[in-house]
């Protein structure tokens, strides 16, 4: 039997038992109001009964059979890409790989007739600094003389942005020729990276050359819509990633620093953060019980992602998704779309690593 | 001494909530009796309405109509809830098998659920001693 089938038919049954425990309290609240006998209440609950403990007996067998289904026969169909391992399977449509250049957690998902590889997490600031290493080692990029911190490619094209000012803080800093990240940072996601930086990281981090003009490694808008709320095993559509309904425990967006004390400017300035808002970055794997369908953490808040597409595709700005720590919920619905100038970074906007595979 | 009516409201009330502590609870509710020695389960399936009938008459001798009633009508507010807790769950349930919400969910409304439950039978139980009936939970 195909994976999908014994999916579909253990929801089925699921389905039945739930069905049946309802009409058992349907008639238990009858009996209770005396619309029907003790006599037929028992008959009822007989019939019930039977008809949960035959549901439950096929389900434990094919929940057995779903379990046994060998690893070996997904890995045979499902070629592991270029660059990725194999770690395991969650379920029939979602695979977890690991991507050896960084080190990063990828979900692959099947279904709907194409497959996404698309990163479980954010780019954080440590993965983003060993990448400005190795391109500055190889001479691919140079960062100014004058102490602003930037870097930029060879042809001039703007990396990203480390800045010691408050304003546009983004927990990078070159010192002592070297790219390093403060220790509180480092499980930030990355910001004040421009849309072609997170190119860069996408084909370095795919061992591509970096100057190979038609790979880029991010999702287009569509496909992060997809990847944020499409349940791939149940095929339907959720509002948010983690449901119908909003929850401002679910992700880093404003909603959720409403409801906080307000730290102290002295206090945020321990923890790294020199701003003088509550709003601040959280670190990537936080909230990974509120996780998409597909399994990718945070795809609301947190920061804004960038999109291979933009209004014009070869206009000066391409669109961003999701929404940041400071947005208001509206900013954060899955189907909002923002655009923002790709040669400007932002503390902001960040980004994940995806493709149509 | 009470009307026909009241004794088969009272017996229905203890009989399902007696079920209603097996399912959910998973405890055995028995009827401590005064005159003849021993207890009646009110979760047995075998236990037949008419001896539930004769235990409760014998209990509540004593009572006024008006009295078990406003208890009972009493018992009656707190079963629903058990109701709509036990809907709530079932529903729950149904929302993660159709991938709605995920097990943390799911978890947090069983939990909630639960606790609700617990205490409306203990609200039930103090009430049905308030009446003179006696509840009690062998292990």
């Amino acid at each position: 039997m195909l994976d999908d089938d014994l999916q579909s038919l253990i929801r089925r049954l699921k389905a039945k038992i739930i069905r049946h425990k309802k009409f058992k309290l349907d008639d238990e609240e009858e009996y209770a109001e005396g619309k029907i006998t003790l006599a037929e209440l028992r008959f009822r609950a007989e019939k019930h009964n039977a008809a949960i403990d035959e549901a439950e007996n096929e389900l434990q067998f094919y929940l057995e059979q779903s379990q046994e289904s060998p690893s070996v026969e997904v890995t045979l169909n499902i070629a592991t890409p270029k660059g990725y391992e194999y770690v395991d399977r969650i379920s029939a449509n979602r695979h977890r790989l690991i991507r050896t250049r960084d080190q990063q957690e990828a979900m692959l998902l099947v279904g709907g007739g194409k497959s996404y590889l698309v990163d479980r997490y954010a780019v954080t600031c440590e993965q983003f600094v060993e990448f400005l290493n190795d391109i500055c080692s190889v001479n691919f990029a140079h960062v100014s003389e004058d102490e602003t911190q930037i870097c930029a490619d060879r042809h001039g094209k703007l990396i990203a942005v480390a800045s010691r000012e408050p304003s546009r803080q983004s927990g990078i800093f070159y010192e002592q020729k070297r790219w390093v990240c403060s220790q509180s940072w480092r499980m930030l996601p990355i910001t004040s990276v421009t849309w072609w930086g997170a190119v860069l990281y996408g084909r370095w981090s795919h061992n591509v050359s970096l100057e190979s003009q038609d790979q880029i490694y991010l999702l287009d808008s569509n496909e992060w819509l997809n990847c944020a709320v499409h349940d791939f095993e149940m095929t339907l559509y959720r509002k948010y990633p983690w449901g119908a309904d909003w929850n401002t425990d679910a992700a880093n967006t404003a909603s959720y620093w409403a409801r906080k004390d307000i730290y102290s400017y002295q206090a945020l300035q321990s923890l790294g953060f020199h701003v003088k808002t509550n709003f601040r970055l959280l670190p990537v794997d936080e909230f990974a019980n509120w996780s998409s369908p597909s399994g990718c953490v945070q795809m609301i808040g947190n920061v804004w992602e960038w999109c291979k597409n933009g209004t014009s595709p070869h206009g000066n700005r391409r669109f961003v998704k999701g929404g940041a720590f400071n947005s208001p919920i509206e900013w954060c619905d899955p189907h909002y779309l923002s655009d923002w100038p790709v040669d400007r970074p932002s503390p902001y906007v960040g980004f994940r690593c995806g493709q149509v595979y | 001494m009470l009307t026909t009516e009241t004794t088969q409201a009272a017996v229905m009330f203890l009989i399902s909530i007696g079920t209603l502590a097996a399912n959910e609870l998973k405890e055995r509710w028995t009827l401590m009796r005064k005159k003849k020695n021993g207890t009646l389960d009110l979760t047995d399936q075998d236990q037949s309405e008419n001896d539930v009938a004769t235990a409760v008459n014998e209990l509540l001798a004593g009572r006024t109509e008006i009295e078990v009633k406003r208890t009972l009508e009493l018992v009656q507010r707190r079963r629903k809830l058990i109701f709509d807790a036990q809907r709530e769950k079932l529903f729950a349930e149904e929302e993660f098998n159709e991938g709605r919400i995920n097990s943390s969910q799911l978890q947090l409304i069983r939990e909630r659920c639960d606790q609700q439950i617990r205490d409306k039978f203990q609200e039930i139980e103090s009430d049905l001693k308030g009446l003179g009936l006696q509840i009690e939970k062998p292990r």
